[in-house]
């Protein structure tokens, strides 16, 4: 076990981070409209908090593509 | 013990540190007549809306082991240590917002382990409480300590001097003003940190000769330094340990289940502020190695591998690189990053004492008065331990690969319980209770066995995660009336 994860190039590692990325950016479109905006006083566009998250994550795939 | 030290610190710099100590006693002060009842002391009395919390909890989350440790740790292995703030922080940071903390804020809990209760039992909820209030108290042990060192460095104080001074003013604002008066603080101290680190990196990068010449100089002689992730054979930070530890367990667990940052969003004045403060530290977090990893880079380029202590990194930047003026800003920064830290773990902490140790224990519900005054009193009884555990950091290397050991022991088996329980109606309060237990002598063990911390949390989780599986098919649920707004299927219904 040991020796197969040592044998694995460095560029797994970045692939699989961007995975979790876009996993959770997955994750958080799956959940209904009304759930992610429940409690918001007025339903402006930016309320919509699925957006905040595509927004961090398309920033950080772009930090894990050049580092 | 008590000698001051001979030390070159421009008369600016003291004015600076001496007129932030005593604004923020005097804001205590002030912030005093807002605390009337146990939820404005514990919750603000849910008012804070989404933007003082995001920066807040940035503020809580940078502690001074951060600025000290990770800056250290930027200086031996370089951007891979920014995992913490990226990889190792925002997927969880998501997850916490859109999934976790609706489930808090509508159960209407004032503690992580209150939460355990509603959806385990109170058995749960206490065994929880203790332990994370134990390793709160050393963590406040831990940011005096470091705290110390830093004073002791830049002013020449005395560690126990520099220890009393700092904890007299956090423990006077977080003692009189509760959440209310940390949480504006921290958003205040939040502010600083960031500016102060803007400027930091623009004099570091200018006496480098431009930004140019410091990655050519990273490129040229630390090459290592710039990849994101190190070998799979690296001893501390091995990239599959980094993923499968930090990046699955300890990061969600830490922001999902932590409740010296989650506190304050459930003192948000509706659901939506709660997740949206969640989403903006996300946001403030991509840009947080500014801050903590710059440090350690700038002091690699310029004083190449001569710093004999990693540790000794951000000191020597502060007293090498910044001008009069700015480098009593950045130790300004510092102390509000310690401060920050040290006021929420303390007030977090008394929350789990009353509410869920002593309430539970005696059976019978304190009065709101006598939950006041005994979050008051353990405050200060916290603030005292920490003082007293302090000392003892000394004998650990490397404060921040110690403090993320520590949490390694026991965030495994929590987030394994916290994120079945709120996905699963079918998660029994008998599975909670077993896996918990089973849960963290499981961690004990790898601990023991010198187990790299980052596979403790991973091993425990999965161990705990398989164990409330198993021993939910043998024991009975709880019925699903109790369950409301307590497990995801039965939340979404009553939208």
């Amino acid at each position: 076990m040991t020796e197969i994860l040592y044998s694995l190039p460095l560029w797994y590692a970045k692939v699989t981070a961007m995975l979790i990325f876009l996993g959770m950016l997955i994750v958080a479109w799956l959940l209904p409209y009304n759930f992610v905006v429940q409690g918001a006083p007025d339903k402006k566009r930016w309320r919509d908090l699925r957006l905040w998250a595509t927004l961090l994550t398309i920033v950080q795939l772009f930090i894990y593509y050049i580092f | 013990m008590w000698e001051f030290t001979q030390t070159s610190v421009h008369w600016i710099d003291i004015v600076l540190i001496v007129s932030y100590l005593a604004g923020i006693t005097v804001f205590g002060f002030y912030y005093k007549s807002h605390v009337k009842t146990a939820k404005d002391y514990f919750l603000a009395n849910r008012s804070l809306p989404w933007w003082v919390i995001g920066l807040s909890i940035i503020g809580t989350n940078i502690g001074s082991n951060d600025y000290i440790g990770a800056a250290g740790n930027a200086y031996s292995i370089g951007i891979a240590q920014a995992n913490f703030e990226w990889i190792g922080a925002i997927p969880a940071m998501i997850l916490s917002a859109l999934v976790f903390i609706p489930f808090f804020w509508r159960a209407g809990v004032y503690s992580i382990p209150e939460y355990l209760g509603l959806r385990y039992n109170n058995a749960v909820r206490f065994i929880a409480a203790c332990v994370m209030s134990v390793f709160a108290v050393v963590i406040v042990g831990v940011f005096l300590w470091a705290t110390a060192i830093m004073l002791q460095t830049y002013l020449g104080w005395p560690i126990w001097f520099s220890i009393l001074v700092t904890a007299t003013v956090v423990g006077f604002y977080t003692i009189s003003g509760g959440l209310g008066a940390v949480a504006i603080t921290d958003t205040v101290q939040a502010f600083i940190m960031f500016f102060t680190a803007i400027i930091v990196a623009f004099i570091g990068i200018e006496k480098i000769g431009g930004f140019d010449m410091f990655i050519k100089i990273l490129q040229n002689n630390y090459p290592d330094h710039l990849h994101s992730f190190l070998p799979a054979n690296h001893p501390v930070f091995p990239w599959p340990g980094v993923i499968l530890g930090l990046g699955i367990v300890l990061s969600p667990a830490y922001w999902c289940a932590n409740q010296a940052i989650l506190q304050r969003t459930f003192a948000a004045k509706s659901e939506w502020d709660g997740k949206a403060s969640m989403m903006f530290a996300a946001c403030l977090k991509t840009f947080v190695p500014f801050l903590i990893v710059m440090p350690g880079l700038l002091a690699l380029t310029l004083a190449g591998k001569s710093i004999t202590h990693q540790d000794q990194a951000l000191p020597w930047v502060i007293k090498h690189i910044l001008p009069a003026g700015i480098s009593g800003l950045m130790f300004v920064a510092f102390i509000a990053a310690l401060q920050s830290s040290i006021d929420s773990t303390m007030n977090s902490t008394s929350v789990m004492i009353v509410r869920d140790i002593i309430n539970v224990a005696k059976k019978t519900k304190l009065t709101d008065r006598a939950q006041l005054r005994l979050g008051k009193l353990f405050t200060f009884i916290i603030l005292i331990v920490g003082i007293a555990f302090a000392p003892i950091t000394a004998y650990f290397q490397g404060i921040y690969v110690y403090v993320q050991y520590a949490l390694s022991l026991f965030q495994g088996p929590i987030f394994a319980l916290m994120l079945f329980g709120i996905l699963d109606k079918r998660i029994t309060p008998s599975a909670g209770l077993f896996s918990m237990i089973s849960g963290l002598a499981v961690a004990a063990v790898l601990g023991w066995l010198q187990f790299n911390m980052l596979y403790i949390a991973f091993l425990s989780f999965v161990y705990s995660a398989i164990a409330l599986y198993i021993v939910s098919l043998l024991t009975k649920r709880k019925p699903e009336a109790e369950l409301k707004n307590v497990v995801y299927s039965n939340v979404v219904e009553i939208d």
